[in-house]
């Protein structure tokens, strides 16, 4: 009966972690670009996606992402884009996706044809960016209506994205907005991340948006 | 509230340890968390000590969470700076620059438990 100390040193989220890098090798072999959207609660991911797949079409697919409802996936079907509703909850449900959770959703999906794979993360901009799913971009959507603070706030969110989409630009009219320091405040958190202003309503900066897209495909 | 989720995961590493090593009981994990994390201490301690209860070997477990503060090196002045709050400009020369050196640690350190007879 001795104490006896055992040294570790392993990442707590390594089977996570593993899981994202085998479906991020995955996914590149087989030519899909996969991005995970992650924001807070109504900043316009699901809006956006609709946009997009005016574009997009048959290309894309949407992995759903809510702890409870099926109002989001519903909205994304009648707009004819193919997805797959994860439920976390429905009650003390968790408040992000894990890797897991997404090997398991494309294990059960039709991806032939799909050249864009995305995740509407949970909105919460807090826990999902504490997990990595493997994809290839992450981006935190921030509308105009939360404020030139949220990236100062929420700073790993902002820090393991490498694009930022400033989202409902045409509220800005009716705001006291500082646009310019919603930006200098994104770029203190993280000086490399690529910004994209756009409106899903006006449709301004989706070109910028889809060009992005593109540039990534043949990335 | 993913305290529950690094609470969960890291109880499974320190299991495979504590059954390699063929200790008896454990009487402290502990972790090490970078504060870019956004984790709080006190609930990953009450995640921990719910579900130790069902683990054998780990019911007298105490959790020990070391803190790392968030650490930049300016790669344009080469200063490096503990952050005070999250602004990752060269507080220095105002570069945005600069590189991560500490606060994004998620880790196991170790376990230390009593060894079987």
């Amino acid at each position: 009966m001795s104490p006896k100390e055992i040294k570790i040193m392993q990442k707590i989220l390594n089977l996570n972690d593993q899981i994202a890098t085998d479906l991020q090798k995955e996914l590149r072999k087989r030519g899909i670009v996969f991005i995970n959207l992650m924001s807070s609660p109504g900043s316009g991911k699901t809006r956006l996606l609709e946009r997009t797949a005016e574009q997009l079409n048959s290309r894309i697919f949407v992995i759903e992402g809510d702890i409870q409802t099926t109002l989001d996936s519903e909205r994304l079907a009648r707009a004819g884009i193919g997805v797959y509703q994860i439920n976390t909850g429905p009650f003390g449900g968790d408040c992000h996706l894990e890797a897991g959770w997404i090997r398991t959703a494309l294990s059960e999906i039709n991806l032939a044809g799909i050249e864009f794979l995305f995740v509407e993360n949970i909105g919460n901009l807090v826990c999902p960016a504490e997990f990595d799913l493997g994809a290839h971009i992450n981006a935190v959507v921030l509308s105009v209506t939360e404020g030139e603070d949220k990236p100062l706030k929420y700073p790993l969110a902002f820090r393991t994205s490498q694009l930022c989409l400033i989202s409902k630009l045409d509220l800005l009219p009716h705001l006291e907005l500082d646009l310019e320091l919603m930006k200098a405040n994104i770029r203190k958190i993280n000086p490399a991340i690529r910004i994209i202003e756009l409106s899903s309503q006006t449709g301004q900066g989706l070109k910028e948006w889809l060009d992005f897209l593109a540039a990534c495909r043949r990335g | 509230m993913h305290e529950g989720a690094i609470a969960r995961s890291l109880l499974n590493i320190a299991h495979h340890h504590f059954l390699k090593a063929e200790l008896q009981e454990v009487a402290k994990v502990t972790v090490i968390i970078g504060r870019l994390h956004h984790i709080v201490p006190e609930v990953l301690e009450l995640h921990f000590d719910l579900l130790k209860k069902d683990l054998a070997g780990f019911e007298q477990a105490a959790l020990e969470i070391e803190q790392k503060e968030v650490v930049i090196r300016c790669r344009n002045c080469h200063q490096t700076t503990l952050l005070k709050d999250v602004s990752f400009a060269c507080p220095h020369c105002a570069s945005l620059d600069t590189e991560l050196i500490q606060g994004d640690e998620l880790y196991l350190a170790s376990i230390e438990g009593v060894e079987g007879a």
